[in-house]
């Protein structure tokens, strides 16, 4: 059983993978959507608001996971691929802050927000893919793929460090996670107020989800989508930037220019065949541990898992009534979602991975020092991020798009007293 | 005897409106946040706004956080939350 689940992208038939991957993506729009999950809001709100209602379904989503995957690390059913850590990680982390705060979303938040149909966040996603175009034509090829070659940034495993199984660790850190997500419900400021219903653990598509409800169901897909990539971490931007770059390909490809054959984008040959990660099938030529000849179909899967999470999202707010186009009252807002957008790829990028893919999943799946690294950039970059914002909003856009004074209510109150 | 605010802000019309509706993260709550900074106590604010989790969270979060009394309701697509700035 044990072996049978380490092999399971070699096991299952190659298109039931991809297949299996696109419906976890419609679950994860539907669970995104429906809990309002949010890394950013969840960071933003407890610094700027001091609210950390959806924190709380961070911590336990991390938790939950983390107790889950030191046990399956242990029974040697998940070998999960370690990240490397260097300084890339600490200034990717920070970019990648301060990008996702400047839009208020983050790889994951932007998702279920173009679903539910946030022009911004349409301008976030392409500027995000944008964002790792850029880093993978200008910067990797001379600074960051020479720094993952070198052996000071070796991947290191927390557990190894401290000399415990990963079973221990997972119990330990989980319940620290788990600990913090019911710790931090006494300083919900909206529970004392008289007329707040706070939302119910359910699973309901017609209500919104209790944010427990939300850590509860992202977990079964973490879960679901380690097994079935046989130990990869939940990749948002990378997918992101590839569907961009698909995109833009179809324009520089007849002009000359194949991002295929570009770096980081071509992954080296096979039998005279370039292999990129923009024809992830070609994969499929090469055998691998727990893959097989499988390795395609995967990468194809875990490319659609994205795309349709913004299906999946849309699914869910038509379906609760929810859905329609909203439009900022200022357009140059789209710009600065754009702009934001851009940061937040490139950051993702150099620091391998976005709030999931290299900063939870470093705690839940991985138990890796990545995520830490990650972290020590990502909150100051959160903090400036919110900063930039506060800046623009007052400096150029003021409040909303009516902001008006409907009519002088006080005024004429006091005149009907004199 | 006990106020009944949600009553009172409910009959109450705004002396002013802010309309964020279209706006997402984090504008909702930021644009709503330094209005109800900037208008005199005794003010009654009221918020149009699209977007849920600024509308089920965040503005009710400010709201409590500070004692103001809010009523929020829901209307089609969007929530009209009324609030009396009671206190600085």
């Amino acid at each position: 059983m044990v072996a049978w689940l380490a092999n399971l992208p070699a096991m299952l038939p190659g298109w039931l993978l991809v297949g299996l991957f696109c419906l976890m993506g419609i679950a994860f729009g539907v669970i995104l959507e429906r809990s309002r999950f949010c890394f950013t809001t969840a960071f933003q709100e407890t610094m700027e608001f001091q609210n950390p209602w959806i924190l709380q379904g961070v911590f336990l989503l991390i938790g939950l996971s983390a107790l889950i995957f030191g046990g399956l690390v242990q029974l040697g059913v998940v070998h999960p691929t370690l990240f490397r850590q260097g300084w890339f990680t600490i200034v990717g982390g920070f970019l990648f802050g301060t990008g996702m705060s400047v839009c208020g979303a983050c790889a994951s938040g932007q998702l279920f927000r173009a679903g539910s149909g946030y022009v911004a966040n349409w301008m976030e996603f392409v500027g995000a893919g944008f964002g790792g175009i850029l880093f993978a034509l200008f910067f990797f090829p001379s600074v960051e793929g020479p720094a993952l070659q070198s052996a000071a940034t070796t991947p290191i495993a927390v557990y190894q460090v401290l000399g415990i199984p990963p079973a221990v660790w997972g119990v330990v850190s989980g319940g620290i996670f788990i600990a913090l997500a019911v710790w931090v419900r006494r300083f919900l400021p909206q529970r004392k107020a008289s007329g707040y219903q706070e939302k119910r653990f359910t699973f309901s598509l017609r209500e919104p989800w209790h944010p427990y409800a939300g850590a509860v169901a992202l977990t079964i897909v973490t879960v679901l989508y380690v097994l079935l990539s046989a130990g990869a971490s939940m990749s948002i931007n990378t997918p992101n930037t590839l569907t961009i770059a698909w995109l833009v390909n179809l324009v520089t490809r007849p002009l000359g220019f194949n991002l295929a054959q570009a770096p980081w984008f071509a992954q080296g040959t096979v039998n005279g065949q370039v292999i990129s990660r923009l024809s992830p099938l070609a994969l499929n030529q090469i055998n691998t541990p727990h893959f097989g000849h499988h390795l395609g179909y995967v990468a194809l899967g875990l490319w659609l898992f994205i795309p349709i999470t913004i299906l999946g999202a849309f699914l869910s707010s038509w379906r609760a009534g929810e859905f329609h186009i909203r439009i900022p009252g200022k357009p140059s807002k789209l710009l600065w979602y754009l702009f934001g957008g851009l940061i937040m790829g490139f950051g993702a990028a150099m620091g391998l991975g976005c709030n999931i893919g290299a900063w939870t999943d470093s705690f839940a799946v991985r138990l890796d020092l990545s995520g830490i690294l990650f972290g020590v950039g990502l909150f100051p970059g959160v903090w400036f991020g919110t900063q930039l914002d506060e800046w623009i909003a007052e400096r150029i856009w003021g409040f909303g798009r009516t902001t008006s004074v409907a009519r002088s209510a006080a005024v004429r109150r006091e005149q009907q007293m004199s | 005897m006990t106020i009944d605010f949600a009553k009172m802000l409910t009959d109450l019309e705004p002396d002013q409106v802010l309309d964020v509706r279209g706006e997402t993260c984090p504008f909702p709550a930021l644009h709503s946040k330094k209005m109800l900074q900037k208008v005199a106590p005794g003010t009654v604010l009221e918020i149009l706004i699209d977007h849920p989790p600024a509308a089920e969270e965040t503005v009710p979060g400010i709201c409590a956080a500070k004692n103001w009394p809010y009523v929020s309701v829901k209307e089609g697509g969007y929530w009209r939350i009324k609030i009396k700035k009671t206190s600085k």
